[in-house]
């Protein structure tokens, strides 16, 4: 199963960057760990909507990895979700269209489009504060996000036996 | 008094917030665009290298990464006092203009459309792109997505990277393209012209020929006369990459045009107690409240704006576009916001002819991309037009080159003003005594800053933990009467 982990947010602004963090651990801890037939391309990205859904073309699975600010919610919990959790309009992308939008457009134009879609999402705390670095319980939480990952990519792997 | 809160907003970057609040009469007393403010950029980049801010200022905005990349490359070339070559120059304004070929593109269909082609009252579930292909046919969706890749690949060739470039360097580009790659660019172009114009036709056979469309943008709720802003060329025509900023009057005089050093003599902040972000106005003419006229500063920078405060376009089936718009619209200058969408329109048109222009300019694949500064680095300041208003970076660094002080002033900031009016005056002619505040008539209001497409939140992608958009009504006590809200 032809599968990408993807990092999402933006790097220089504070939580809204966890899923580049995780992203940098799990390659890390990648090496060597994976079955040779497991395939899984990681990387990270700035872009939400059509630009999302045009990086996922090609793949079967994605794992989405990202920051979520919930109501009262605490900052390092980890979630995961799938894309029946999420509101419907994903704020809409503000100046595209929504990932559920934009991946049931992109299927209706013919694309191959992961049909297993999972979200980790941590809980951030500051996300309008420029900063590379992460609020110490946000920095917390990818750890266990990273571990996370990792179990889902080898649970992806074949059956053996 | 009543107060109606819509938070956040449908389609917009970031999280903005209406307040609407009404008198005891029920109608609208007053009207609030908060907007998440994001703090310390400008520390964030003090003691860096100058020459990483065209890939650091690119990442402020996950919409606009091209506009920062291009804006930082000219701030550095000022900074260390170089003249890039001209290849340098004809290849960042061809990755320019197939950024906004993408990007007026990705607008228009997703944002505008819906509105135009479903209507502004059309169930909330089909009111999104998915809706304007279904209604107009699957192969303008295919068109939609094959104008992005093009505009994606050529920044890719050009840029290095698909969505953040990193190949400006002070003095020009960090390489050139192959001859093979120039003509591959050239043919994405001449389709990108096909496609510009059979967007224009769209645009005229789905909204023009609507009577009640046209009304709608032809009303009084969506116009306002303020000054005009957009950079132009020495022709005074409209030009995105480098260039002058000229100001014109409400009633279409120009007072003046602007070179980037000069940005501080004639743009100023205004500041008011209920919100962080400052709202720019012209200094010459003054700060006299949110209010339209001669007298009052405030102007507007957007694809209409950049045709009012032009001469015309530099590209000839363009140029032929802007005449029969300001024919149409009763001549220059244009208030009416909602024409902003067909203004965009015809800017697409412009970048991908520029698009074809530069790709068969003789001196696209030359080797000389790159004059290497040698001069002390000190301060340098650069304007390009994003797709969202007129962009400006300042920098201030050491003899090493190190950033000391960085300004910058994006292109939606300088609207900030403008949207809050059109806000208020949508709110007020829409919502009167006894008004039932429905979802159609609440997206209404948002049109008003939907065709400036603003963006405030800058590439922040956290997933929202809350409604996309909440509606509580409270009576003279703050109680809460009613609650409405979308995409529960």
């Amino acid at each position: 199963m032809r599968t990408i982990v993807l990092g999402l947010g933006n790097p220089i602004l504070g939580d809204d960057g966890v899923g580049w963090h995780v992203i940098q651990d799990l390659r890390n801890q990648m090496a060597g760990q994976l079955a040779a037939d497991v395939q899984v391309d990681v990387a990270e990205a700035a872009v939400g909507g059509l630009e999302l859904m045009e990086r996922l073309e090609g793949y079967e699975c994605a794992i989405l990895v990202d920051a979520i600010q919930t109501r009262d919610g605490v900052p390092g919990t980890l979630y995961r979700l799938t894309l029946e959790d999420l509101p419907t309009v994903h704020a809409d992308s503000g100046h595209n269209a929504s990932l559920k939008a934009a991946l049931a457009l992109g299927r209706q134009l013919g694309a191959r489009l992961p049909d297993r879609i999972v979200i980790y999402a941590i809980e951030a705390a500051n996300i309008r504060e420029f900063g590379e670095g992460l609020s110490p319980q946000v920095a917390a939480g990818a750890g266990p996000a990273v571990q996370a990952v990792l179990a889902e990519v080898r649970s992806l792997a074949p059956q053996k036996g | 008094m009543q107060r109606i809160t819509i938070d956040p907003i449908t389609r917009l970057e970031g999280h903005g917030k209406i307040e609407i609040f009404l008198n005891d009469d029920g109608d609208v007393a007053n009207t609030y665009f908060q907007i998440p403010e994001l703090r310390g950029f400008e520390q964030f980049v003090v003691g860096r290298p100058v020459e990483e801010m065209a890939v650091i200022t690119n990442r402020i905005c996950g919409v606009c990464p091209d506009a920062h990349h291009m804006a930082a490359a000219k701030a550095c070339d000022a900074v260390y006092h170089v003249d890039p070559p001209r290849p340098a120059k004809l290849l960042r304004e061809l990755l320019y203009s197939a950024f906004y070929c993408a990007d007026h593109t990705t607008h228009f269909y997703a944002l505008a459309a819906p509105d135009f082609v479903l209507g502004p009252d059309a169930p909330v579930p089909q009111r999104n792109i998915l809706g304007v292909i279904h209604k107009v046919g699957l192969e303008i969706g295919g068109k939609v997505i094959q104008m992005r890749k093009y505009g994606h690949t050529v920044i890719e060739m050009i840029g290095g990277r698909a969505v953040h470039p990193c190949t400006s360097v002070p003095g020009g580009m960090s390489h050139g393209i192959t001859e093979e790659q120039r003509q591959e660019i050239e043919r994405m172009g001449r389709w990108a012209i096909e496609f510009a114009q059979f967007s224009l036709q769209l645009f005229n056979d789905v909204v023009l020929a609507n009577e009640t469309y046209k009304e709608l943008i032809l009303g009084d709720t969506y116009y306002h006369r303020t000054y005009s802003i957009g950079l132009v060329d020495d022709n005074a025509q409209v030009n995105f990459y480098d260039g002058k900023v000229s100001v014109v009057d409400p009633d279409g005089q120009r007072i003046g045009t602007y070179a980037p050093t000069e940005y501080t003599e004639w743009i100023a902040e205004h500041v008011e107690p209920w919100t962080y972000l400052k709202f720019p106005y012209l200094k010459k003419v003054g700060w006299k409240g949110f209010v339209d006229g001669k007298d009052s500063g405030v102007y507007f920078a957007t694809p209409l704006s950049r045709l009012n405060a032009a001469d015309g376009m530099a590209t000839p089936l363009a140029q032929a576009e802007y005449e029969k718009f300001y024919s149409a619209l009763g001549g220059k200058p244009v208030h009416h916001r909602l024409a902003i969408h067909w203004a965009r329109l015809i800017e697409l048109l412009y970048a991908a002819e520029r698009w074809v222009e530069l790709a068969t300019d003789a001196d696209i694949t030359s080797d000389n991309f790159r004059t290497v500064p040698t001069a002390t680095p000190t301060e340098g300041v650069a304007i390009v037009e994003a797709p969202r208003g007129t962009l400006t970076h300042h920098y201030i660094t050491d003899e090493r080159g190190l950033v000391q002080k960085a300004n910058l002033i994006v292109g939606t900031t300088n609207n900030y003003a403008a949207i809050s009016m059109s806000i208020s005056k949508a709110a007020r002619t829409l919502i009167r005594k006894g008004t039932v505040i429905t979802e159609g008539l609440l997206n209404r209001i948002e049109m008003a800053f939907r065709a400036y497409d603003p963006c405030f939140g800058c590439a922040t992608h956290s997933l929202p933990g809350q409604m996309p958009l909440e509606v509580t009504i409270r009576d003279a006590e703050g109680q809460v009467l009613q609650v409405l809200r979308q995409y529960c």
